[in-house]
């Protein structure tokens, strides 16, 4: 009867046992200088402050604008809302006899 | 730093040169790093992806380098945390658990065209499997590239004392997988 050969950690060694498809660092290498050529910023590298300051004061401007707006129909809405309640504490028939006065003055 | 390593540092500050000097750092390292993904990936597929990540991060972060590393270290560390953020990502989307995941790429690497091992070396492989991911990469580190405890220090930001201990742990465990299995 066979003995099975016993396998210990001793001969394993430290010899990687994976390869690679031919040529692929060099072909890794060329990829990514592909890869950075494409993302490289040229020229206006130098204008990009200037850029965020024109896109913050935009910004700032534009959030401006919009609570400006909202404050003006805000009070546009309290100046309605306090005529509908003025006129709603004075009778009708006040109102009537107000206007027909005007009339005959 | 060595004179090659601090000539590239000023290439790479140097908008002019940095793409040329990236360019040399990738073939001064592409290779190790490759290998060092590849030992925890265990894919050549895989690898190639976290080895193109981690030089496009790289790439992206030179501004924040501030030479204050080797840049070999800084290099490893990257790779180091995509290769994790990739295992971590991959049973995420294969809903797997660690040991499941494990068992998948053992299957893979069985079948695997670039892997050319013998039995011996194949139950290494195996053996490497049971460890916990970062005792993986010690042992790793330790074991094939026989990296210093210093430097493994610098790339993972653990004791020298906790990876002597987990070294020695890693050891133990594979020894007694091959008794048990071998």
């Amino acid at each position: 009867m066979e003995n099975k050969k016993h396998i210990s950690f001793d001969l394993a060694g430290n010899k990687l046992p994976f390869t690679v498809p031919e040529d692929y660092f060099e072909k890794f290498a060329l990829n990514m200088d592909t890869q950075i050529a494409v993302k490289q910023v040229p020229v206006f590298h130098f204008m990009r402050p200037w850029m965020y300051a024109a896109a913050m004061l935009l910004g700032v401007l534009f959030i401006g604008k919009g609570t400006y707006n909202a404050y003006q129909n805000q009070q546009l809405s309290n100046a309605e809302n306090y005529e509908l309640y003025v006129l709603s504490q004075v009778d009708e028939d006040d109102i009537i006899n107000y206007y027909l006065s005007e009339e005959t003055n | 730093m060595n004179q090659t390593e601090a000539e590239l540092l000023l290439g790479l500050k140097n908008e002019q040169k940095k793409a040329s000097a990236f360019s040399e750092i990738v073939r001064l390292y592409q290779e190790r790093l490759y290998w060092h993904i590849r030992k925890m990936v265990l894919s050549h597929d895989d690898a190639n992806d976290v080895l193109q990540n981690t030089f496009i991060k790289a790439w992206n972060g030179l501004e924040g380098f501030r030479g204050d590393s080797q840049i070999s270290t800084w290099f490893y560390k990257i790779a180091t945390n995509e290769t994790l953020t990739f295992l971590a990502n991959k049973r995420q989307r294969n809903h797997t658990s660690m040991d499941d995941d494990e068992k998948l790429m053992l299957q893979n690497l069985q079948s695997d065209t670039y892997f050319d091992g013998d039995e011996v070396q194949l139950m290494l492989q195996k053996a490497i499997l049971t460890l916990p991911e970062k005792q993986r990469l010690v042992f790793n580190m330790k074991y094939f590239d026989d990296i210093t405890y210093e430097q493994m220090e610098a790339i993972l930001g653990t004791s020298v004392g906790a990876l002597k201990a987990s070294y020695h742990i890693a050891v133990k465990k594979i020894e007694k997988y091959f008794e048990q299995n071998g």
